[in-house]
């Protein structure tokens, strides 16, 4: 009798087992996505409610435990490890007593020094270290970064605080690893540079805070990952800037003179 | 099975298209005839040395500089302020002091740069303004400064400066590299959805 009746009387109406368990797989479809939305959103509440311990937590990852060993006497600064706060924090743990020696990683000079425009790094921490009351003789200078590898290998009873800014510690830690090998970067202790603007515990509420840790994970991540550490070899200048003037002054010489004619 | 296929395609070809995302944040032109130069902060190592190029070759008579929010390194009379490291540098490459202007104000990111210019023009109005930054910038920095200078008669243009070492065919070798992509990146999202 159902087989004569024309589909719009059928329509809605329960007519058989095709059409039962396809509407029964819709509600399973639609319940599962309700699932995956429920779940989502109570994770991210999650998330915002606890974003303070997890943000926290996630910083301290890019850190490594930086108390400073009473007996370590000697600190090593550079531009690519803390930068020209380093030098401050080197002139004020000589001043306490805690070192007696500070060496000065150099760095391969880039077009501002070769331009007389700024000091290179060593030049202006002599200069700091000196106008502070550190003589001339507790300062070494060291030829870039395996210059400390060659200092630590010489000195084989020494260890070395190096000055680093704060979420580059782990990073730093790594690279030393790979870099220097595992004997001489077990002398190594890592020095956090203090920063007044932010720490783990609020550094996503400062713009500079969140560069800072986005910039350092990306880097821990890509030597992670088989990437070479950042050496100094990266600041070779590949642009010739003179060049790119000659021409642009010939480029622009030749359209004026085609203008002209 | 068809992700880890994407995957594999995407490793793969990645010579090929590691590259075109560079490419796509560059939307730089070559210098031009100007009214004023703005050199934006960020680069002291090749932005003020293109703009010094542009006056050199008479492309312009003016450079604008704006005044960086202070780093704790300038603050601490460690380094410089960085508009004082662009102007060293455009003097000792050859612009006359009298050539370069400092817009009044501090600035703290590509979107202040441009209010700060918005407002100079207001006062020094302008038919052209070349926009110097990095090429990976150079995207954000059109879209932000079209929206911001939307209402003024100036043309812009913008010009690029390289990054040493870093080019669009090998910025993935270098963690430098990477750091400046994806920075850019995310923040090309941050102001697509702040301003």
């Amino acid at each position: 009798m159902t087989a004569h009746k024309s589909p719009a009387i059928l329509k809605g109406t329960t007519i058989g087992p095709a059409s039962a368990s396809q509407t029964d797989s819709v509600r399973t479809k639609t319940s599962r996505w309700k699932r995956r939305l429920l779940i989502t959103a109570v994770c991210l509440f999650s998330l915002s409610l606890f974003h303070a311990p997890i943000l926290t937590t996630y910083a301290l990852l890019l850190t490594v435990d930086s108390s400073h060993n009473e007996s370590v006497s000697t600190v090593a600064i550079g531009q690519s490890l803390g930068g020209p706060t380093s030098i401050t924090e080197a002139v004020a743990l000589y001043g306490k007593q805690r070192v007696d020696r500070v060496l000065i990683v150099t760095e391969q000079p880039n077009r501002l020094h070769q331009l007389e425009v700024l000091q290179t790094f060593e030049a202006t921490a002599q200069r700091i270290l000196i106008e502070n009351g550190v003589p001339e003789s507790a300062i070494q200078i060291l030829h870039r970064r395996p210059g400390l590898c060659e200092w630590l290998e010489k000195n084989p009873k020494s260890q070395v605080v190096v000055m680093v800014h704060r979420f580059a510690l782990q990073k730093e830690a790594w690279a030393a690893e790979h870099e220097f090998g595992a004997d001489c970067a077990s002398r190594i202790q890592w020095q956090a540079i203090a920063d007044d603007r932010f720490d783990a515990s609020n550094w996503w509420q400062h713009r500079q805070g969140v560069l800072l840790v986005f910039d350092e994970s990306i880097s821990l991540a890509h030597i992670l990952l088989g990437g070479t550490p950042e050496t100094d070899s990266d600041c070779c200048l590949d642009w010739d800037a003179d060049q790119y003037e000659e021409e642009l002054c010939r480029t622009v010489g030749l359209q004026m003179g085609r203008k002209r004619h | 099975m068809a992700f880890m296929g994407s995957i594999c395609l995407l490793y793969l070809s990645r010579s090929w298209c590691l590259p075109l995302v560079a490419h796509f944040l560059d939307v730089s032109e070559p210098p031009t005839q100007v009214d004023y130069v703005l050199v934006l902060n960020g680069g002291p190592k090749t932005r003020p040395f293109v703009a010094a190029a542009m006056v050199k070759a008479g492309l312009t008579n003016a450079v604008l500089l704006t005044t960086a929010s202070p780093t704790p390194d300038s603050e601490a009379g460690l380094v410089p302020p960085e508009q004082e490291i662009y102007s060293r540098v455009l003097l000792k490459r050859g612009v006359s002091a009298d050539q370069i202007h400092v817009i009044p104000g501090v600035i703290a990111s590509t979107y202040d740069e441009a209010c700060a210019l918005a407002r100079f023009l207001k006062s020094n109005p302008a038919n052209s303004v070349a926009i110097v930054t990095n090429d990976f910038h150079t995207r954000r920095t059109r879209s932000i400064f079209r929206r911001v200078l939307d209402d003024l008669p100036v043309r812009l243009r913008i010009v690029s400066a390289p990054v040493d070492n870093i080019r669009a065919d090998n910025w993935w070798q270098s963690a430098a590299g990477v750091k400046i992509y994806a920075t850019e990146y995310c923040k090309s999202v941050y102001y697509r959805l702040r301003y």
